[in-house]
């Protein structure tokens, strides 16, 4: 799968551009705050129908102007797609000139990957970043996922109205009510754990195999490295009766999926809370090329990967590593300040040179 | 764009419709404007016309200017049989089928708490008496297959399944006519999930 070829008008500080891509490597070169990452965004956009920067959509308008436009052809074994995703009074996406009735229905017509230096967070963050990760993962490799998810949230909120109307006492609601609710609850989280739970032990396996190359690399190991094994578990929220009073008593929910977490190790040892900076980024590049090649697992397709500035934040060892990983012939976006940074993908890449929201091939 | 005051107020009005939005809405009132007089006061005196005359049947809820309505006074119709559904409009619905030869009960909404719609706000009690004062043997539930219709399902399933002989609900499927690899996977799953044997 690769994009061929990209449309922007006046998105972030691009104002308007018309980019033919490689198939490989693409290198976006440019100073700071050029608009380097602005690209990569608008890539990320046409696959997510949102941005990896922020949840508000309405920052990604240029400035003074009323909406933003995108429009894409992406490529999947022979068979083009065109791709649009606008912004003006709301989103609307369109694919082959075809509105979607739902914007979320875009999930899955063209896979990405961010690699970005905020994966640090994935390790070492908020549970919630892990959750949205798993479930862009999941959502992008398999549709039923989506529905399970959205439905959930619905009935969530539902549940939520209810507790809350029981703890106010605004209305009188009896058990069986509640009961309706929390049984939809647990049959649609029960999907939605069943398919995490998957997942992470094949993520759980592929990332500790990546972990322990890049840490037993001979050159850590001089450097007094030890061998390291990682371990990603499940740390599901799971559905209890018992909690009901508490959850009347706080006026919401307190177990489902929308409260799960994974949970990081090496060598036995939480690594949110004790693991070295080094090491935590380790664990994460290793969970994004998990990502990489359960998407291509689930989907036969390589997805495309964007790297936004992930040289700067590596040692030598790390970023060779993962230049090596990434380059499996799908196709690269990877933005950088110096083309010495990356040199191992240089062979056959097109350069693009951002300079002040300008974007030259 | 300048409209004169009495223009301004029907684009106004036809915009509060659903699914109308600004532009339909202006044309719609361009449109009237072409019209002649007559054909406008047929269309005003038919507006007014069914507020006046329509009413809810006192029994299945349905909307009806007789009372009861055509359905609840048919003979010929199972009135052992009820088919809940959310709205009058799903009545017509399953009457084009011309299959389903039982009464109906509509329960005009769904239960859904982010509205504030709770059971008593349904005719759920309305249904607990029919089915009291009736002889009752199958009640059919056919709320949508949206989280709201889930939970109303649920709800209704939970209070009769004492009180009547059979309740079921209605499948979901593949519609008919359509191919298999054109379904979307939610519904192939379910339709695989309720697969029967032959």
């Amino acid at each position: 799968m690769y994009l061929s070829s990209l449309q922007i008008r006046n998105f972030r500080n691009i104002k308007e551009t018309q980019l033919q891509f490689n198939t490989g490597v693409n290198i976006i070169l440019g100073q700071n705050g050029q608009g380097k990452t602005n690209l990569l965004e608008a890539i990320y956009f046409l696959g997510i129908a949102r941005s990896f920067r922020t949840s508000c959509d309405s920052a990604l308008i240029s400035r003074d102007m009323d909406g933003f436009f995108l429009s894409g052809i992406v490529v999947q074994q022979h068979i083009q797609d065109k791709i649009d995703v606008l912004l003006e009074d709301t989103k609307k996406v369109r694919i082959n000139n075809k509105f979607l009735p739902r914007i979320i229905d875009l999930i899955g017509h063209f896979q990405v990957i961010i690699f970005f230096p905020e994966d640090l967070h994935l390790v070492k963050g908020t549970p919630d970043i892990r959750r949205r990760f798993l479930d862009i993962l999941l959502s992008q490799s398999n549709p039923q996922y989506l529905h399970y998810l959205q439905r959930y949230n619905k009935i969530h909120k539902h549940c939520n109205e209810m507790l809350w109307q029981l703890k106010t006492g605004q209305q009188v609601i009896t058990m069986s009510e509640l009961d309706v609710w929390d049984i939809q609850r647990q049959e649609t989280g029960n999907q939605l754990i069943r398919a995490r739970k998957e997942a992470i032990e094949v993520l759980n396996d592929l990332a500790a195999g990546i972990h322990h190359q890049i840490a037993t690399s001979p050159t850590l190991m001089e450097d007094g490295g030890s061998s390291e094994i990682l371990k990603i578990s499940y740390k599901p929220s799971m559905f209890n009766k018992e909690k009901r009073v508490d959850e009347i008593r706080k006026g919401h929910t307190l177990n489902g999926p929308h409260l799960d977490d994974m949970v990081f190790q090496i060598n036995e040892i939480d690594a949110r809370r004790f693991s070295s900076q080094g090491q935590q980024r380790t664990a994460s590049i290793s969970l994004r090329l998990a990502e990489l090649e359960y998407l291509y697992q689930q989907t036969k397709e390589l997805p495309v990967l964007l790297l936004d500035d992930i040289c700067s934040e590596l040692d030598d060892v790390r970023r060779e590593y993962l230049m090596k990983a990434i380059n499996r012939g799908g196709q690269i976006f990877i933005t950088t300040t110096s083309l010495d940074t990356i040199k191992e993908l240089m062979d056959g890449a097109r350069v693009f040179t951002v300079r002040n929201g300008l974007i030259y091939s | 764009m300048y409209l004169t005051p009495s223009m301004a107020k029907l684009v106004h009005e036809f915009n509060k419709l659903p699914g109308i939005g600004p532009k339909t809405a202006q044309r719609l009132a361009f449109h009237i404007l072409k019209i002649s007089a007559t054909e406008a006061r047929v269309l005003a005196s038919a507006i007014i016309e069914v507020k006046d005359r329509i009413t809810n049947c006192p029994i299945c809820y349905n909307i009806t200017e007789d009372s009861p309505c055509s359905i609840c006074k048919d003979t010929t119709r199972d009135h052992g049989l009820i088919c809940v559904v959310e709205q009058p409009s799903d009545i017509i619905a399953m009457e084009k089928t011309r299959v389903y030869k039982g009464d109906y009960h509509v329960l005009q909404g769904a239960i859904s708490p982010l509205d504030g719609i709770r059971p008593d706000n349904l005719r759920i009690n309305e249904l607990l008496m029919r089915i009291q004062q009736e002889k009752v043997k199958e009640i059919i539930i056919a709320t949508d297959s949206d989280v709201e219709g889930e939970a109303t399902a649920l709800y209704l399933e939970r209070l009769l399944r004492t009180m009547v002989a059979r309740v079921s609900r209605i499948a979901h499927g593949i519609p008919i006519g359509s191919n298999i690899e054109y379904t979307d996977e939610v519904t192939l799953s379910k339709a695989l999930e309720s697969r029967r044997i032959l």
